[in-house]
């Protein structure tokens, strides 16, 4: 007997242990994944349906650019009817996916970043870790620079160090504390990954939603140009343009169809630089009842080519139609076209209004019914830089970039706007300068992270 | 030959288990062969000690692991017996033990709550998981079901005991912090002569109340469209390209406008149209009485050496809405067999289910508008008079759903009258169960015991959509492409859509136990079990869609994925062809070991101890995470036995006290990034691109969360037990709960989820029978009388005020875990009928100043959600043959927020709740309702303000009438002339109805979406032979 238990204790714990190695090691469900490998952090960074590839929309309503009917208004939710109004409080206590969004986009790059540091293993100099660790450092700089523009006050050199910036948020670790950084340290940031990212990227990719050398520039250029360091925006343009300078003819294109531009995701649109679509939760930009600026669209010359392709008429007004992503989705991403606009634009501002006449000639000669177009002249710099900035806000409408222009522009007197809006026989004016052209920062961001509010 | 038999199971499910392990250590054979000769095996069911010495009246409580007689267990059981469970007539065991087990209690379908995807159904003693699975552990015949509990026919079982403190709990170690239901099936006895019974039943039960929410009038409705109308708010809509569907009303509103219709002609249609309501239609020909059949038979018999149990159920239950029915077939087979001069016991149950339902279409929800978005006016008409089908507007205008048509598309109408005929949406479940146990008498003192379970479940669902209907013929007319002359392409071919949906699961359960009862010198009685346990439950579950699906011969055709192709509505909206096909893997592991010791001395003082440690694969957590230690400590007194007593009037008389601690175990989350691979978005302009999103950030603090449990008790039982009961007082301490918590968006996430939550539970669990009369009129009362009360006592991150107000709020330190914050009011304003707050002490109407101003302790904390004092009374009255039972079960100390109108619905054109016509209109108003106006624009504020003010919110406290049992058993002499030896006839009412509630809106608190569950009447009868 005593045999019997010995041996029942024996089968026993023999069980239990030839049983137990690895047996909890299983993972619950086999969608889990951590991401270890370059293919992980990929597929991580290639999430363009819910995260990367989305900019902001707000401050798109709140442009010179966009003319809402008064129904239109009525149709319109209470956070776009208090932007298209330029009201004190915008967001009636909502959280608001401008702001969730781009941080999103942040946390999934420090993600990556991280996961590239601490996984040791990993050929850290092949072409696709760079690749991968240059479109996370780009995916950053994007989204800090998409922020900037909306939630902080526009830059100006002399006080960017006193101002506060965006709270620049470096790790993935979800419980370290927001701060805000000065201004200056958000745009040194945006300028860091950027140039960070140059020499990782390859100069062509097979999808128009990873960035490329000539991307990194262009933003390059265009935070120049919001700093107002002309010079360095002329030499990134040139940089962006000698890796890729391909443009439409918009001769070539079909007015007719519902979208005339080509789809940009199937690389038909060779002047895609990188792909983005404006924040699709706010309703207006689908709108039948939104439509452009009347004033600007009689602007365009007779035998210019973009109206036709960018709006329809519906019976009271112009809907948008010309996105450069090629569908009902509503560009916001960097095409060539914007990046020609920069190296004219800095140009001209350079003095050397010869050449920015012909960079913007070059741009406008497949913008213009073949034959018909004569190349645009300028006998100062001054007179150059007006053709350019009308021809810049009439290239480039719907495009998320109106808003930053007005902003830069008002600063310089001569450029200074006011803004009306009309609803139901009501006029409402933003006054150049205005605090209402920074955005406050959503309630639950404020309550939850205690930071300092803008000013409005 | 039971030797041979051992071996291989033995070795089987060891290498079977370590198969699935990343790296097995392949266990030497021979050493198994040799050792298995002395493996003594005995089935768990095996009591530890012979009750039936000790205890004239056998009351058996059963662990799961081992039984007990109730008296000397110092942990907190409640037995119910077969008897308490046929009281009721269900198709399901659940709904049995409702209103008579102390300390339990049912969520309702309580509309305050729905942040909390892990409620449960039922909760024993409070919930002390927030975001972990709060359901009891279930367990059947030793081993834990993860199945549907709707398979079990109530039929076969025989008990059920519910553990809930944690000496008799813990020994199911990280699954028993919510408690845990044992369900014990029926089994053959020894020395039994043959048995048959059979119970059969019919239950007949009410429509449900479609109008018990009352929603915004068609003529309200009606009222809104055309003011709408007048603003210019459908204009979007006409204009747009898409041709999306707009109501009647309006399509009239622009006939007149545009001067097609006469405006006479339209303004009579729009009146005509202000009389129908949905509702009435859906009653008619969508509902209809449930009727439920329920046969069962068994025979059960034994001798000295084996028993047996067979049985057969069949239930069959016709929905109340059409055409939706459940068929359900149970067969079990279970004997017991004793060999080697009973030394060796062998057991196997063997158990078959299988189930049909036929799915309803879903057409009716009880949302605001109590339409779906598939009858989204309320004024559709389902049929006219003479019961025709008649088209319901939607997706697309009538006008350019003619035109595609006339182009040689399908016919593109909707018709729910006729979806009906094409509805044809199955599920077939097939289950079995094998389990089995051999156990082996090594010492007259030592028992060994092997059990093992192997549940197979498998679950089809076939949903066939023909071409008839609605969905099909949209979506292949939606991808319908028109080519250069004229012809027409069919992207989705011409067939049926057939959705397939697989689901299997696989348990296999593997314990080996060591059973030791000793009694030395009379006085000193020693039990004890040890053992180990290893468990794997798998689920593999798949989803597929054939399209062009051909009924006739079973062909399905392909379809192109990987194209987008322009929308036949709108030309400029591309989408690639709907892809649902699925894959989905779950693995849940556990291995533990366990002991159990329990001394009594002199039949009067008893100790008891339990540990356990439980392991599972969490996923990405270091090893010593993984499990984690639990314990238990008991003490039990029983008074009665001292010399010193003397009380006859109360013969027993016992107390009890246990300490310990269990858990729970979420494994959602992980210590790493965790992130989920996906295909491709389908109708999203997208790059095909396989793509990852982030689920959970790094969480390297991740654990098991714990649940310390004290519990003193107190038995007693008056002379005759004319008086008997138990008192109980516990405290359940919840510490490193995983908790979400609303965190800083900027950080990337907007919530937080983690082990940063802790609660204390209190409660008091009172039960109390009485004999009152006994004799010819026997009247007997059963009290259940329970408090249960569970703050939060810490959660990390302080959250907005305001989001403790809404249905998705935050649990709160200091408040219990669901708890109904509102906001202050002041009355509306007698000028515009807008709702006032305060803001400052001041009346204000500055919604967003209160909003972001406030703090926590601006707003009004009503109570909790959850009753704090719940039970029952039951009174049985017998009188010969013929015994009558009711039972009022009630609800006390808690709180609802009562649904209102959202006048941002009403300002799309949704519709809502039927307060809209309660709304202020007119200065005076404000004195006669609490419904603000109607706001001029959309205020989201101010709705928020209203939806969660304090007008809304009242006591939910109710005591309603349950339900009542009449049974007449048939006099002895009768039966056996019909060689029976038991027949009883039993009429059953149950959802009889409020009896008393407090609130002051006239509702029924626990469900006011839906009204009350309809009324059922049940008649049956039950022979034994």
């Amino acid at each position: 007997m005593k045999h019997t238990l010995l041996y029942t204790a024996m089968i026993i714990i023999l069980i239990t242990t030839s049983c137990k190695k690895g047996f909890l090691e299983k993972k619950p469900d086999k969608a889990f994944l951590v991401p270890t490998t370059l293919a992980d952090f990929q597929a991580i960074l290639d999430n363009s349906n819910e995260v990367f590839n989305h900019t902001l929309l707000l401050s798109e309503l709140a442009t010179d650019d966009i003319y809402l009917t008064d129904d239109g208004f009525t149709y319109a939710a209470p956070v776009e009817q208090n932007t298209y109004i330029w009201a004190k409080d915008l967001y009636q206590g909502q959280s608001q996916s401008d702001w969730n969004k781009p941080y999103q986009q942040i946390f999934y790059a420090n993600i990556v970043l991280d996961g590239l540091a601490s996984n040791t293993s990993l050929a850290s100099n092949s072409q696709t870790y760079n690749q991968i660790k240059g479109t996370a450092l780009f995916a950053r700089a994007f989204a800090l620079y998409n922020l900037a523009q909306q939630f902080t006050v526009p830059y100006q050199k002399a006080t960017a160090s006193q101002q506060l910036g965006l709270p620049l948020r470096l790790t993935s670790d979800v419980q370290a504390k927001s701060v805000r950084s000065t201004l200056q340290q958000t745009y040194d940031q945006i300028n860091a990954d950027l140039q960070s990212a140059i020499n990782l990227l390859p100069a062509q990719t097979a999808y128009k939603t990873r960035p490329t050398k000539a991307t990194i520039y262009a933003l390059l250029a265009r935070t120049a140009l919001i700093m107002e360091n002309y010079p360095q925006a002329e030499g990134y343009a040139s940089q962006s343009l000698a890796s890729e300078n391909r443009l439409l003819d918009f001769n070539n294109l079909n007015p007719d169809m519902d979208y005339p531009v080509p789809a940009a995701l199937s690389n038909n649109n060779p002047e895609v630089l990188y792909y983005a679509v404006q924040n699709y939760s706010y309703t207006f930009s689908g709108s039948t009842l939104t439509g452009v600026e009347p004033a600007l669209y009689n602007s365009y010359a007779d035998n210019d080519l973009r109206p036709g392709i960018y709006f329809k008429s519906t019976d009271r007004i112009f809907n948008f139609k010309g996105s450069y992503a090629g569908t009902y989705e509503v560009f916001g991403g960097i095409a060539t076209d914007e990046v020609y606009l920069i190296l004219a634009e800095s140009q001209a501002r350079n003095g050397k209004t010869a050449l920015a006449m012909q960079t913007l000639n070059t741009l406008l000669t497949k913008r213009f019914k073949t034959g018909q177009f004569q190349n645009v002249t300028a006998s100062s710099p001054e007179e150059a830089l007006d053709i350019i900035l009308k021809e810049r806000r009439k290239e480039l409408v719907f495009r998320n970039i109106r808003w930053s222009d007005l902003r830069r522009l008002n600063l310089d007197p001569r450029f200074e706007k006011a803004i009306i809006h009309t609803v139901n026989g009501i006029n409402y004016t933003l006054a150049p300068n205005s605090s209402k052209y920074t955005f406050p920062i959503p309630n639950d961001v404020i309550a939850n992270s205690g930071i300092t509010q803008n000013e409005r | 030959m039971n030797k041979t038999i051992k071996t291989i199971v033995m070795a089987a499910l060891c290498l079977n288990l370590s198969a699935y392990a990343q790296k097995p250590t392949k266990p030497k054979k021979h050493k198994i062969v040799k050792t298995t000769d002395t493996i003594k095996v005995s089935p768990a069911k095996a009591s530890i000690i012979e009750p039936e010495q000790n205890l004239k009246e056998v009351n058996i409580v059963s662990t799961g692991y081992q039984t007990l007689p109730k008296e000397r267990a110092t942990g907190s059981f409640t037995q119910l017996s077969n008897k308490d469970l046929n009281r009721r007539v269900s198709t399901d065991i659940l709904s049995r033990i409702e209103d008579i087990v102390p300390g339990l209690s049912f969520s309702k379908n309580n509309s305050n709550f729905n942040f909390y995807s892990s409620q449960s159904q039922l909760s024993i003693r409070g919930q002390s998981t927030i975001m972990g699975n709060a359901n009891p552990l279930i367990v059947i015949d030793n081993f834990p079901y993860d199945g549907d509990l709707n398979n079990i026919n109530p039929n076969d079982v025989e008990s059920i005991t519910v553990l809930k403190d944690a000496a008799s709990a813990s020994i199911w170690g990280a699954k028993a912090a919510n408690g845990v239901i044992v369900i014990t099936t029926k089994k053959g006895h020894s020395n039994q002569a043959p048995k048959i019974s059979f119970n059969t039943n019919f239950t007949v039960g009410n429509k449900p109340d479609l109008f018990y929410q009352p929603q915004m009038s068609s003529a309200d409705f009606i009222d809104v469209e055309k003011s709408l109308f007048k603003k210019g708010y459908y204009s979007d809509t006409e204009n747009s390209s898409t041709h999306a569907s707009l109501t009647p009303v309006v399509e009239l509103l622009i006939a007149k406008r545009d001067g097609l219709l006469a405006p006479a002609t339209a303004d009579a249609q729009i009146e005509a149209l202000k009389n129908y309501d949905t509702r009435k239609d859906l009653e008619k020909y969508f509902l209809q009485k449930s009727f439920s059949q329920q046969y069962a038979i068994s025979l059960t018999g034994g001798n000295q050496q084996q028993n047996y149990y067979l049985s057969a159920g069949l239930d069959k239950n016709m929905g109340s809405i059409k055409p939706a029915s459940y068929n359900r077939i149970t067969i079990n087979a279970n004997q017991s067999t004793k060999l080697l001069k009973d030394k060796l016991e062998f057991t196997t149950q063997f158990n078959f289910i299988q189930s049909n339902t036929n799915n309803a279409p879903a057409l009716y929800n009880a949302s605001y508008n109590n339409v779906t978005t598939d009858i989204y006016y309320p004024y559709a008409r389902l049929a006219d008079d003479q019961g025709n089908a008649l088209t319901v507007i939607r997706d697309f205008r009538p006008a350019f759903k003619n035109s595609a048509t006339d182009n040689g598309l399908l016919d593109w109408n909707y018709k729910p009258l006729d979806e009906l005929n094409y509805a044809n949406d199955n599920i077939k479940l097939n289950q079995f169960r094998v389990n089995a146990s051999l156990s082996y008498k090594i010492l007259p003192q030592l028992t060994a015991s092997g059990l093992f379970l192997y549940d197979h479940a498998d679950t089809r669902e076939r949903n066939n959509q023909s071409m008839q209907s609605y969905f099909t013929r949209n979506l292949i007319n939606s991808y319908t492409q028109i080519i250069s002359d004229n012809s027409l392409a069919y992207p989705i071919p011409l067939g049926s859509i057939m959705d397939l949906k697989n689901n299997t699961t696989n348990n296999i359960s593997f314990r080996g136990q060591l059973n030791y009862n000793q009694i030395l010198k009379e006085k000193h009685q020693i039990t004890a079990i040890a053992g180990y346990e290893i468990r794997q439950q798998q689920s593999l579950s798949n989803t597929n869609r054939n399209y062009g699906y051909d009924e006739e011969h079973a062909l399905t055709n392909p379809v192109s994925y990987l194209s987008s192709f322009p929308q036949y509505f709108f030309n400029g909206y591309t989408a690639a062809i709907p892809y649902v096909d699925t894959e989905k893997e779950w693995t849940d592991r556990y291995l533990s070991y366990f002991t159990n010791a329990a001394y009594t001395y002199n039949n009067c003082y008893l100790f008891s101890a339990s540990a356990r440690l439980d392991q599972s694969n969490l996923f990405g957590v270091k090893a010593n995470q993984k499990g984690t230690p639990l314990y238990s400590l008991g003490l039990g007194w029983i008074i009665n036995q001292e010399s010193f007593y003397h009380a006859d009037w109360l013969p027993y008389l016992k107390l009890r006290l246990t300490y310990g601690a269990n858990g729970n175990v979420y494994k959602n989350l992980s210590a790493l990034t965790n992130a989920t691979a996906q295909n491709y978005y389908y109708n999203y302009p997208n790059t095909g691109l396989p793509f990852a999103s982030i689920t959970n950030p790094p969480n390297p603090t991740l654990k098991w969360e714990r649940v310390k449990v004290w519990n003193a008790g107190l038995d007693f039982s008056s002379k005759n037990a004319r008086i008997s009961g138990t008192l109980e007082f516990y405290q359940k301490k919840g510490t490193d709960l995983i908790g979400t918590s609303v965190i800083d968006p900027t950080s990337g996430i907007t919530t937080f989820t983690g082990n940063n939550a802790a609660t204390m539970g209190k409660g008091i669990d009172l039960n109390l029978n009485s004999l009152n009369t006994n004799g010819q009129l026997k009247w007997a009362t059963a009290f259940i009388g329970s408090y249960s009360k569970t703050i939060v006592t810490r959660y990390n991150l302080d959250s907005p005020p305001y989001t403790y107000l809404s249905a998705f709020g935050q649990p709160l330190a200091g408040k219990p875990l669901l708890s109904i914050f509102s906001n202050k009011t002041a009355g509306l304003d007698p000028q515009t009928g807008d709702p006032r707050g305060y803001l400052n002490g001041q009346i204000s109407k500055d919604y967003y100043g209160i909003l972001t101003s406030q703090t926590i302790n601006d707003l009004v904390y009503n109570g909790s959600a959850t009753p704090s004092f719940f039970g029952s009374l039951r009174n049985t009255i017998s009188f010969k043959n013929i015994s009558l039972s009711a039972n009022i079960a009630y609800r006390l100390g808690y709180y609802f927020r009562k649904n209102t109108v959202n006048f941002g619905a009403v300002a799309q054109g949704i519709g809502s709740h039927g307060d809209y016509s309660l709304r202020w209109q007119k200065p005076g108003d404000e004195l006669s309702t609490i419904v603000p106006s109607m706001p001029a624009t959309p205020n989201y504020l101010r709705q928020n303000f209203y939806t969660y003010s304090d007008v809304l919110v009242d006591k939910a406290d109710h005591i309603r009438l349950q339900d009542i049992n009449l049974a007449y058993t048939l006099p002895k002499n009768i039966v056996s002339k019909l060689n029976c030896t038991g027949i009883q006839f039993y009429l059953y009412a149950n959802n009889l109805g409020l009896i008393w509630k407090a609130n002051h809106f006239n509702l029924d608190p626990d469900y006011q979406l839906s009204g009350p569950p309809p009324r059922t009447l049940s008649l049956g009868c039950k022979i034994d032979l």
